[in-house]
């Protein structure tokens, strides 16, 4: 076979559906303040930042191999960079959301050196206790007003239709940052070495992948990401506090979207985050009892499908909506 | 002399912090688990203990001969049921496993017993306390120290001395020589998970006696177990006591110097040894 | 002799995944024999072992020990029932003395009847007197070739009727070799048959009563070590006839 008449595919007639849609979808989101009801509003902003927060959890953990169980640290850091700057600088919050990756990206990296060295699951408890110890600081902390939290006062100089489009604006740059910018990396020469990385550390080392350096940029990476969702769920909240910022619950989230959604896969979570939403939408009035479910669902989903619902799926159709891999072809047997 | 007091009760409060780390040192060391739940099931155990200790007027003494068996029984169904599908090399499965478990756990004692926090009554021993040239020291932390001390020692001893001790360590070193040689991995894995699991029956009891549970509180009790096997240093039973002990000393001298510092504090000494010796205090080099 | 073998394997075969590395293979091995099991690298002669003691998961056959069909039962019952592999790598366990890698496997052992005497510490410290010097040492501080005497007292504290040893010459300086293998026929005396794994074939005839050679996944050439030739050792070795001046 002649080299030069094989062509390498990037996509498939599935993404050429699916990406151009995500990005209508993506467009139209700015546009709902104009047509939808507020309640809407705000469920797209909150799925949003489920998302986002989510994709961040599947990066460090899909293809960092790093299980983490205190992303809260960084929600909540950077909720609370979003206050203080608005609080304290007297930014304008809505420029100040992306100055909130500041804070949580100061803390990854030096958080991240320390806890490498435990080993993988010491390693997920150690990450919740960076969170705990975040919080317990902020708890302690009088100029952030310590458990009692703070409020964004600075939104009170915006009507509720300029909030609304702010942070519909907001919630469309996050996505396309997020799940757009995983995507694009996982597409390039990077995310090729990231691919090898997690599918044999040793093997990607021995071919001139640096590991350390990945995972510590993965780790820094997805806290900017998480930063930048906590920042703007809080603002679509008003209130911050450390019991809320810094709560656990956010890795349950996390984790059930992610594994039951589908980890390693930039669909997986998105699906998930959409059955998250819904059930808890539909379900959450049970309280405890439909905890309950999702906890023993995440359990279920780890013992025998730890691909998730995107892993099932596809083995029985191979239709992805984002595509990572090239597959080559001959050029006689492409279909049209 | 307050200061001495204070380390006193750190060492004292140490010793429950030491029963909650052995077992969790046990099997990490052999399975490589770590069970996310593991404070959840202290928990459980303790409420278990109350509502039996109410309804039928138990003393504490009865109550512990009660949550070893039963503990003992949660452990082991724990390792057949969930655990014993995850064990292997890859640390994923098993944590987001006993995290959805400690999800569910947690909820379900919400439906069953309620936010409400609860404590085991165990009449005058609340109160008592020795004193002995000057210094004070609570007869139930006493009591705790030294049966955390006793459940180190005999762990210690069945770890090195006996037929499943062997067995364990064997199968903790390889596996499939350890198959080749006779063990039932499967069946020793679930023994493991026994003992460590009854051995946090114990640990309720003392929880329950000293102060209130509630369902919420097993992510503490986790953290503190993990601490205290960092820092004494992994894979040494006698390292996870002594870090229960480093562990309880800086909680309480953190809250002698500012009560609402205690816990973090503790948190900061974990933080530091993971800086300066992350093998841990007591590991050998 | 018209008695059951002690160990036979009909039709056995096994894969790794995809890979087939044994194609009906049949085997046989009797009371007190020692066999040896020769062939290049990759011909399936550890992969035949594994099988037998239920490493490897068997695709098709059987395999009979001591009278019982063996093809299904779990790995771990096996030493109870008299078959002990001493694994290439010799797979000791870190961190325990030497005294513990035996007692482990002593811990586990067949039930001996009476009459038989037993493998007991005392008499693997009489047979590698070395090892009783270092009872109480880690097994990681011992030599390549103590390591393998533990190894293969490891596999003698389960009271084997047969022990299956798995390349034990590997890494080791000949004169080494020669002490452990002339350790072999005081073993036979005791009643244990013995499979030897072996990539030296002049050591592997000499030490065994019958040699069976392996070739990708078949068995190429059996008989008696004293019956075969060079020639046809190495014809059924790499499978052609080679011309030999």
């Amino acid at each position: 076979m002649n080299p030069s008449r094989v062509l390498v595919n990037r996509h498939t007639l599935s993404s050429k559906i699916a990406i151009p849609l995500a990005l209508c979808l993506l467009l139209a989101i700015p546009t709902l303040p104009f047509w939808a009801p507020s309640g809407q509003i705000r469920l797209v902003i909150e799925l949003s930042c489920f998302i986002a927060i989510a994709q961040m959890w599947n990066l460090l953990a899909g293809y960092g191999g790093m299980v983490s169980v205190g992303q809260q640290a960084f929600i909540g850091a950077g909720g609370y960079s979003l206050f203080a700057l608005s609080s304290f600088a007297g930014l304008n919050p809505f420029l100040a959301v992306p100055l909130a990756i500041i804070l949580p990206a100061v803390l990854a990296a030096p958080s991240y050196l320390l806890l490498r060295k435990l080993d993988g699951p010491y390693f997920a408890i150690g990450t919740w206790v960076l969170a705990e110890t975040f919080r317990l600081i902020t708890n302690n902390l009088d100029v952030v007003n310590a458990g009692s939290g703070m409020t964004l006062r600075a939104m009170g100089s915006f009507t509720p239709h300029q909030r609304e489009i702010g942070l519909t604006v907001l919630c469309a740059l996050l996505l396309l940052v997020t799940v757009g910018g995983t995507f694009l990396l996982l597409r390039s020469r990077l995310g090729l070495a990231l691919t090898a990385m997690r599918d044999d550390p040793v093997s990607a080392a021995s071919q001139g992948v640096n590991v350390n350096r990945m995972r510590f940029a993965i780790y820094v990476v997805a806290a900017m990401g998480t930063g930048l969702a906590g920042a703007i769920y809080y603002m679509a909240q008003l209130r911050i506090s450390p019991t809320s910022g810094f709560d656990p619950y956010w890795s349950s989230i996390c984790i059930f979207i992610v594994m039951v959604g589908g980890i390693g896969h930039i669909e997986g979570p998105i699906i998930g985050a959409l059955l998250y939403f819904f059930a808890t939408r539909i379900f959450g009035q049970y309280g405890a009892s439909y905890l309950v479910v999702l906890g023993v669902l995440t359990m279920v989903m780890a013992l025998f499908s730890p691909t998730g619902l995107w892993g099932i799926l596809n083995r029985i159709r191979h239709w992805p909506w984002f595509p990572v891999s090239h597959t080559v072809v001959r050029p006689d047997t492409v279909q049209h | 002399m307050k200061w001495i007091d204070a380390i006193i009760q750190g060492l004292l409060l140490g010793g429950l912090y030491a029963q909650y780390a052995i077992g969790m040192s046990l099997m990490f060391g052999v399975m490589r688990i770590v069970n996310i739940a593991h404070g959840d099931l202290v928990v459980l155990l303790a409420l278990i203990g109350i509502s039996a200790a109410v309804a039928f007027g138990l003393g504490p003494g009865f109550v512990i001969l009660l949550l070893v068996p039963v503990g003992a029984l949660v452990g082991w169904v724990l390792q057949r049921g969930i655990l014993n599908f995850v064990v292997g090399e890859d640390p994923l499965p098993s944590l987001i496993a006993t995290f959805g478990l400690s999800l569910a756990l947690q909820n379900f004692m919400l439906t069953i017993w309620s936010a409400d926090t609860r404590s085991l009554n165990i009449g005058p021993l609340a109160l008592q306390s020795v004193n002995v040239g000057g210094l004070h020291a609570g007869v139930l932390p006493i009591i705790i120290f030294a049966v955390a001390v006793g459940l180190t020692a005999l762990l210690d001893i069945v770890l090195k001395s006996t037929r499943f001790g062997r067995g364990l360590r064997a199968a903790a070193a390889d596996k499939d020589a350890a198959v080749l040689s006779g063990v039932d991995t499967k069946s020793i894995y679930a023994q493991a998970t026994a003992v460590a699991v009854a051995i946090l029956g114990i640990a309720a009891v003392f929880q329950a006696a000293r102060t209130t549970v509630s369902p919420s509180d097993g992510g503490a009790q986790l953290i503190y177990a993990f601490e205290a096997v960092i820092i004494g240093g992994m894979g040494s039973i006698w390292g996870a006591f002594a870090g229960g002990l480093i562990l309880g000393v800086a909680q309480v001298v953190g809250a002698y110097v500012n009560p609402s510092w205690g816990i973090l504090i503790g948190h900061l000494v974990f933080l530091l040894v993971l800086i300066f010796r992350p093998q841990g205090l007591m590991a050998r080099q | 002799m018209t008695t059951t073998p002690l160990l036979s394997a009909r039709r056995l075969s096994a894969s790794y995944g995809d890979f087939q590395a044994l194609f009906s293979v049949d085997f046989d091995i009797a009371t007190g024999e020692i066999v040896a099991l020769i062939g290049a690298n990759g011909a399936g002669k550890s992969t035949m072992l594994k099988t037998f003691v239920g490493l490897v998961a068997m695709r098709d056959g059987e395999v009979r020990f001591d009278g019982h069909d063996v093809s299904r039962m779990p790995a771990h019952k096996l030493p109870a029932n008299g078959l002990a592999l001493v694994p290439e790598g010799r797979r000791l366990f870190k961190g325990m003395t030497v005294e513990d890698n035996l007692r482990v496997a002593g811990d586990r052992a067949r039930a001996i009847w009476s009459g038989e005497t037993p493998w007991t510490l005392e008499r693997l410290y009489d047979l590698f007197p070395i090892l009783g010097e270092r009872r109480n040492q880690q097994v990681e501080k011992l030599s390549g070739g103590q390591q393998q005497m533990v190894a293969i007292g490891r596999g003698l504290m389960t009271q084997p009727k047969l022990l299956l040893c798995d390349e034990i010459s590997l890494g080791l300086a000949p004169k080494v070799i020669g002490e452990i293998y002339e350790m072999l026929p005081i073993i036979r005396q005791t009643g244990t048959a013995i499979l030897l794994v072996e990539q030296d074939v002049s050591l592997a005839q000499k030490s065994s009563d019958r040699v069976f050679c392996m070739l990708e996944g078949r068995i190429t050439l059996t008989g008696k070590s004293t019956d075969l030739t060079r020639e046809a050792i190495a014809e059924a070795y790499f499978g052609a006839k080679h011309e030999m001046d």
